[in-house]
């Protein structure tokens, strides 16, 4: 007959204590299935001059109009400035020229600069979130993974894509956030 | 690092203890003949308590035994053992006294004296006076038909409480509140200080009872002389209800013998007594001090819309409402600068902290060192930023290891030289408005110009052409470029693999100054000037090419208005001589390669960094703010010269300058093509 | 030391809070063929797979008279998880160690309770999660 002291042993937990016999079975066991009707992704759909570009929902944090932008010397021509969101200082870049949908950066000081459709997309990414200038944004997007292929081969973004997609008609781009920021 | 907490720190909080109690007995010795109010005993017997256990940490026997006697004094008087009499509260005014005197004692490392034997006789003396013996009583508490559960985990102390107020007559009640488990800690807080505006708390019980799972349940046992009515209405607000206690009414319920929780006036007062301060993660007071700098912003909005709304005149915002805005405006902004000052204050910590670890270090670097050496320390309680005092250590003690290792000469040496045979070597620190500076200083031979300018040669870091040109106060600055070393100054310290220049690199990121003070023969001054905080600065704003840039102002020497015309060109570089001192000249404009505008005369802002100086020319002064610098992302870690950005109430992001970047930036050989305008 | 109270039919018990991973709405349980006896199923925790043990079916106690509110507690045993399917969580509270006493003798009591913890004016039984499966 164990003591009680023993007992008590048992009943509080030890890090690294060890396992239980009746629980080695586990390693084998199979994981019980997830549902197997396809879910989709909801990804942001917006412009960039006429193309149809989209990132995963869970990537935005929030669309805001174009603010005051403050010019930072001597940085890259893609940054278009930084901008004060609620205290919070933020990049803000034109990805197009990277994308090679024109030819350079126009710089933008604020709202007089741009059409009024345009926003900012703020992304988060794990080098700091950020502000993407899109020319209008669309909405959310549905897509499904079976429906998403990769981009095709030889384009010069490709680098900055991670594939295409399509919902009926429309073909989304899909915008690798991390890399067309770097 | 187990390093014992340094001794002034326990002065420090000793010395705050026994004033305190000193404050307390003053009232209880005016108070003479009267029963003493518990709070107050409670109070002093706290600080007795604190003391008492700070001491014996430290190792001070004999205050923590004068302590542990006073503590088990008040104890007795609290519990009613013992009467506060004349002798008594004679006794403790005494011990209070001698404590003092234990800790001057303390403070000058004296183990003997008057005032250690005054001690032992006061502790003697109090002793004597507690065995004569406990006042009976006949036990009221009997009387009182609390159930035995109840009696069974009250404490002494709080038995006690109940006994005095059945003596008194004072009606007891017991009152029942149920709170919600989400802020029942706030809301029993709040209950308890409503309640003890009009009546006494004696002991706050859990209640068996949990009405449901997200809900829990206290009586508290409160002694009231106001009218029940009273007690209602101040119950009210939290849906308490209250029962009264007396011989009759016997309670029907069955109260837990639960081990106390931590709530209540007795754990309360364990917990009080051994933490008089809160340690902070210095993280925490950054992020308080964000918010302050946002709601510095709010009150500047308000501040204009007051001011706008009082131009307006008629037709806009009624007068008085202007007038009542303008005020209410006034008395926030003063209000926001007492929260800012607060929390700067609460980051601000005593230079000695670090005073102290040196001091140690010091004395046994002399007596390995074999040098006569007498060794002053000052301004240990002059005041800075915790980071600043911590990334402190290190440069200071690379600079005292050079006055004794290098600076000081051998006694035969000295007497050679006609100076007395023990050497000084000095650490100072004085406080001048918004900045401090420390001076490690030595009176030794000072700085040999002419091996510095030999090893400068040696190493290429001057030419030839250039070398007898420069300066004695040139000379000496080459000493903090890397790998620099001369066989007489740095030599060891260079074979330890560190330099001034490290010392030099700490300061920058501590938007520090350094200067080099050193006549030949008479020794060698390192003259450190750092900011008070880097939390929240006062930043100059000004305009180049049409841009707002914030200067932080602890980086800014003065500013000076010149004409393009004064300006001078030394190879291929512009100058500007500011009291015989010449010093290089940039725009802002150029250095950020933006166009230029051209002006009838330039505001100079002249900044430093460690031993550079450097004028940056602006197109406008805007004035001056306090800023809190947010962080620029972390994508924009390659782009050089800005520590952040700000807003200074317009929600526009306004980058502020990283002077110390700047200024590397234009001392750097590689970029000395950018001199022409 | 801290402990999590739960009811299993109308019994209070209490297991170590440390020992408690999470506690989450009850899951689909899916059965695994090969287990032990005391596992009702598996169900799928984030990917994990974590077996699920009945508290009160493996006590043999009676259904609640309070309405049930089901909950999962999941529990580290060893490198393992293991779910506690229990018929509410009452509380966590701080107890002395003072307060967990050896089970009274000879109740028939059940090898997985090794003792009742008398804290806070009620008995509750303290449940040996490592001997749920023995």
């Amino acid at each position: 007959m164990p003591s009680f002291e023993q007992l008590l042993e048992g009943f509080l937990y030890r890090e690294g204590e060890p396992g239980l016999p009746g629980l080695q079975w586990l390693e084998d066991a199979p994981v019980p299935e997830a549902s197997t009707v396809e879910a989709p992704h909801e990804y942001l759909a917006f412009q960039l001059t006429d193309e149809t570009y989209a990132v995963p929902i869970e990537r935005v944090r929030e669309i805001v109009k174009v603010p005051v932008l403050t010019e930072v010397p001597r940085a890259a021509p893609e940054l278009l400035g930084v901008m004060n969101l609620r205290g919070e200082v933020l990049p803000v870049y034109d990805v197009r020229a990277r994308l090679l949908l024109t030819q350079q950066v126009k710089p933008v000081g604020g709202p007089e600069d741009v059409p009024s459709r345009s926003r900012i997309v703020v992304v988060r990414s794990d080098d700091g979130d950020a502000g993407i200038l899109a020319d209008a944004v669309e909405g959310v997007a549905r897509l499904l993974p079976s429906l998403t292929e990769a981009a095709p081969p030889g384009g010069t973004q490709r680098p900055y894509l991670s594939g295409l997609s399509r919902r009926g008609e429309r073909l989304y781009i899909l915008l690798d956030v991390e890399r067309v920021l770097e | 690092m187990s390093e014992k907490k340094p001794v002034t720190e326990f002065l420090a909080e000793a010395t705050e203890i026994v004033e305190g109690l000193s404050r307390e007995l003053v009232v209880l010795d005016e108070h003479r003949g009267e029963e003493p109010e518990p709070d107050r005993l409670n109070s002093i017997f706290r600080a007795a308590h604190s003391l008492k256990g700070l001491s014996s940490l430290f190792g001070h026997e004999r205050i923590t035994r004068l302590a542990h006697v006073l503590e088990d004094a008040l104890d007795a008087l609290r519990l009613g053992k013992v009467m506060a009499d004349d002798a008594l509260i004679d006794a403790f005014v005494d011990a209070v006294d001698a404590l003092s005197g234990l800790l001057t004692m303390a403070s000058r490392d004296e183990s003997e004296g008057p005032a250690a034997e005054r001690a032992v006789a006061l502790a003697q003396h109090i002793e004597s006076l507690l065995s004569q013996g406990p006042t009976p009583v006949e036990d009221p508490l009997k009387q009182l038909g609390l159930e035995p559960s109840v009696l069974h985990v009250l404490t002494e102390y709080e038995e006690h409480r109940l006994r005095e107020n059945v003596k008194k007559g004072v009606t007891l009640y017991k009152v029942r509140a149920v709170f919600s488990l989400d802020d029942f800690d706030q809301r029993l807080t709040a209950l308890t200080a409503a309640l003890k505006a009009i009546a006494e708390v004696v002991s706050t019980l859990p209640s068996a009872q949990a009405s449901d799972e997200s809900h829990i349940g206290f009586d508290l046992l409160t002694a009231c002389k106001q009218s029940a009515a009273e007690l209602t209405r101040v119950l009210a607000p939290y849906g308490a209800s209250h029962a009264l206690i007396s011989a009759s009414t016997a309670p029907p319920r069955p109260r837990p013998s639960a081990p106390r929780p931590e709530l209540g006036s007795s754990s309360e007062l364990s917990l009080r007594s051994l933490a008089q301060t809160v340690r902070v993660d210095i993280s925490r007071l950054d992020k308080l001090m964000a918010a302050v700098g946002d709601l510095l912003l709010t009150r500047s909005n308000i501040k204009r819309f007051a001011e706008g709304a009082r131009a307006a005149g008629p037709g806009g915002l009624h007068p008085l409402w202007a007038q009542e805005l303008a005020r209410e405006a006034r008395a926030l902004e003063r209000k926001l600068d007492d929260l800012q000052k607060g929390i700067l204050e609460v980051r601000m910590v005593p230079l000695g902290q670090v005073f102290d670890r040196l001091a140690r270090l010091v004395r046994r670097l002399l007596r390995e060192s074999g040098k006569e050496i007498d060794f002053e320390i000052s301004g240990g309680d002059v005041e800075l930023d915790k980071l600043i005092v911590e990334d402190l250590s290190d440069p200071l003690m690379h600079l005292l290891r050079n006055a004794i290792d290098h600076g000081i000469e051998t006694p035969e040496q000295r007497v050679a030289a006609g100076k007395s045979r023990r050497g000084r070597v000095r650490l100072y620190a004085t406080s001048e408005g918004n900045h401090v500076k420390i001076e490690v200083g030595d009176d030794g031979a000072g700085l040999d110009e002419a091996r510095i300018r030999d090893e400068a040669l040696k190493r290429g870091l001057v030419t030839a052409t250039k070398a007898p040109q420069m300066q004695r106060r040139e000379l000496l600055n080459l000493v903090f470029l890397p790998g620099f070393s001369t066989r007489k100054q740095v030599s060891e310290l260079s074979g330890r693999g560190v330099g001034l220049d490290v010392v030099k690199t700490n300061l920058q990121r501590l938007s520090g100054l350094i200067d080099i003070v050193s006549e030949p023969g008479q020794g060698t001054t390192f003259v450190l000037t750092l900011p008070l905080t880097l939390a929240i600065i006062r930043a100059l704003v000004v305009q180049a090419s049409g841009h707002t840039y914030a200067v932080p102002l602890n980086s800014v020497l003065e500013i000076v208005a010149v004409r393009p015309s004064e300006l001078r060109t030394v190879e291929h570089r512009q100058m500007l001589s500011v009291r015989g001192q010449t010093v290089p000249f940039v725009r802002l404009s150029q250095l950020f390669k933006l166009p230029l505008v051209e002006v009838q005369q330039h505001y100079v802002v002249l900044v430093g960094l460690a031993q550079h100086r450097m004028g940056l020319a602006v197109d406008a002064l805007l004035g001056q703010q306090d800023v809190v610098t947010k962080p620029l992302s972390a994508r924009l870690r390659d782009v050089r010269g800005f520590a952040g950005a700000t807003d200074l109430g317009d929600r526009r992001a306004v980058l502020v300058l990283d002077v110390p970047a700047l200024v590397s930036e234009m001392m750097r050989p590689a970029d000395a093509g950018m001199g022409n305008l | 030391m801290q402990l999590c109270a739960f009811r299993a039919g109308d019994e209070e018990l209490v297991v170590d809070i440390m020992r408690v991973q999470e506690i989450i709405a009850p899951l689909p349980l899916t059965a695994v063929p090969r287990s032990p006896r005391a596992i009702e199923g598996v169900v799928n925790l984030r990917g994990a797979i974590v077996p699920v043990v009945d508290v009160r079916k493996q006590l043999g106690l009676g259904e609640p008279k309070q309405a049930p509110r089901p909950r999962l507690i999941v529990c580290r045993v060893g490198p393992h998880l293991l779910g506690l399917r229990v018929d509410g969580v009452s509380t966590v509270f701080r107890a002395e160690r003072e307060s967990l006493k050896p089970a009274p003798m000879g109740q028939g009591s059940s090898p997985h309770i090794i003792g009742v913890c008398a804290a806070g004016g009620k008995l509750r039984l303290l449940l040996d999660v490592r001997a749920l499966l023995g």
